[in-house]
């Protein structure tokens, strides 16, 4: 198993934000966790990237526990998150966002060649890149934000509503673009609102409601399942 | 009416306090974009910065490179000691738990040095060649007038090549931006803190070094005024922002002496009160400064 969640509770000061919930990303996988506003997504990836801690629980990479660990070490074993509402840096150039994200890395080589391959899935990023990245438009943004996260050269990739806030069209190429990563072998943990797009491009899934998993499985099988159709699929 | 020399000669003046304000606004702003500290112990290190240039300087064998020089390294190296000790502990606390702290480390600071050395002020007399005034055309300005404008610009323009050409530069703009997201992005946030803190503290030194050069004596609590007015310039600038922090110097530098200049005698002892009404000014059109890239942080 790559990342394995194990009966994490988080806590926001007395509220408790997810109640032991346990997951698994297997190598190549495309998962998701659909759920509605305010279930815990959001706060399973932060804790998974370390940026929140466990009260309890424990997260582990390639079979190590690195609940305790810093977020850039975290990221430095693999692990790459791209945030919701994209948070790129805006008052920094397009390609001063994409070197951050690969901040740690030392293989220049590599790091270049990244730069070519991000460049090529996201052709708009190449024609902005002396731009600052706030003048990008939302769309734009979202895919300088994955573009961002790739360039760590992860293992898996935490992905946080890239969906939000964009147009139906965009919603379509960023899906196609995420279904693209996925067919070069990019493991993907996918946290979205957006259910029906989700669970139509995942492999499995899990449904988070107010900090419990209530539902996990093939995506297909859970598409077709009455209550998530009900609660998540406009009936 | 002013006569152009007259107008002339308060430019000149204007240029050397406000590179001074500059360089020492400059540390308080990155690390308060960084942290949202305001590093009330900031103007203490430019009085270490000070005081160990005058015990270099004392020491006539070395040059006088020397005098400026390491002091700024040694400086340096105690605003990161001082960071790792009294504010990393602090990460995550609430901003004015760090505020209150820095005027302990303030307080430390002075204090160390009062027991030290005495609160008694020290002569700090550089070579006669550099403080004699001389008249070029028609202004007159000293050696070390121009040795520290030429200086703060060229410390300045190293530090945008800084953050604008390397990688823990760009970061740092990263972390002022979006601390959250630059974690996320696997920036180690405590490495590009404790530059800040060196870079910050190092420029502050140098700022020592012209501050006491300027009036010539140097004491324990000499770092107050210049680090209130430099973060008069910082928020006048925006805070946070380093092109802000250079701007606010140097426009502060210039309003103070302008005041005193061209204002009847009888009003200059009233020259921090027009600063202060500058700063509410200012703060009244652009509430986050001139070059405010600062946005309210969530969380």
């Amino acid at each position: 198993m790559l990342l394995e969640v194990e009966n994490l509770s988080v806590y926001y000061d007395s509220i408790q934000a997810l109640k032991g919930i346990s997951l698994q990303v297997d190598e190549g996988e495309l998962v998701t966790i659909v759920g509605s506003n305010g279930a815990g997504k959001t706060t399973t990836l932060l804790t998974i990237s370390g940026i929140l801690r466990p009260r309890r629980g424990t997260v582990r990479f390639q079979g190590q526990d690195i609940t305790r660990l810093a977020p850039h070490e975290i990221v430095r074993r693999g692990i790459s998150h791209c945030p919701e509402g994209r948070q790129i840096f805006t008052g920094l150039t397009v390609m001063e966002n994409l070197l951050m994200g690969a901040y740690h890395r030392q293989d220049r080589d590599q790091v270049a060649r990244d730069l070519a391959w991000v460049q090529e899935l996201f052709p708009i990023l190449a024609a902005r890149r002396r731009q600052l990245a706030g003048t990008l438009s939302g769309g734009e943004q979202q895919m300088l934000a994955i573009a961002r996260a790739l360039m760590s050269c992860p293992k898996v990739l935490l992905l946080d509503e890239p969906s939000l806030g964009l147009a139906p069209m965009l919603v379509d190429t960023i899906f196609e673009v995420i279904q693209q990563l996925c067919a070069q072998g990019v493991t993907i943990l996918l946290v979205e609102q957006n259910a029906y797009q989700a669970l139509r491009v995942a492999d499995r899934a899990y449904v988070l409601e107010t900090g419990v998993i209530k539902l996990s499985g093939p995506a297909q099988e859970l598409a077709r399942n009455e209550e998530v159709k009900k609660a998540y699929l406009g009936g | 009416m002013f006569s152009l020399p007259y107008i002339a000669q308060q430019v000149v003046n204007g240029l050397t306090l406000g590179s001074i304000y500059a360089l020492v606004a400059i540390g308080l702003s990155i690390v308060y974009g960084i942290l949202r500290l305001i590093n009330f112990a900031h103007g203490d290190l430019l009085m270490v910065g000070a005081y160990l240039a005058l015990a270099l300087l004392l020491n006539t064998a070395l040059p006088l490179g020397a005098a400026v020089l390491l002091p700024m390294i040694i400086v340096g190296g105690v605003g990161m000691l001082v960071e790792r000790l009294a504010y990393r502990p602090l990460r995550g606390a609430p901003e004015v738990a760090m505020l209150i702290t820095s005027l302990a480390v303030s307080s430390v600071i002075q204090n160390g040095t009062i027991m030290t050395l005495s609160a008694q002020p020290r002569a700090f007399r550089l070579p006669q060649e550099l403080i004699a005034q001389q008249k070029v055309g028609v202004v007159s300005f000293s050696t070390l007038d121009v040795l520290s404008v030429a200086m703060a610009v060229g410390l300045m323009a190293l530090l945008t090549l800084f953050v604008t050409r390397t990688r823990v530069g760009i970061a740092m703009r990263a972390c002022a931006e979006n601390l959250r997201a630059a974690r996320l992005m696997g920036i180690n946030i405590n490495q590009v803190i404790a530059y800040a803190f060196a870079i910050g503290s190092a420029l502050a030194a140098a700022a020592g070094f012209m501050w006491a050069g300027r009036f010539g004596s140097i004491e324990p609590f000499m770092g107050f005024l210049p680090g209130l007015k430099a973060f008069v310039a910082a928020v006048i600038g925006g805070i946070g922002s380093i092109p802000g922090a250079m701007l606010g110097g140097y426009l502060l530098g210039f309003a103070e002496i302008f005041f005193v200049g061209f204002l009847p005698p009888e009003l200059s002892g009233y020259r921090d009160a027009f600063v202060f009404a500058l700063l509410l000014l200012v703060l009244l059109v652009r509430p986050r400064g001139l070059l405010a890239t600062v946005a309210e942080r969530e969380g």
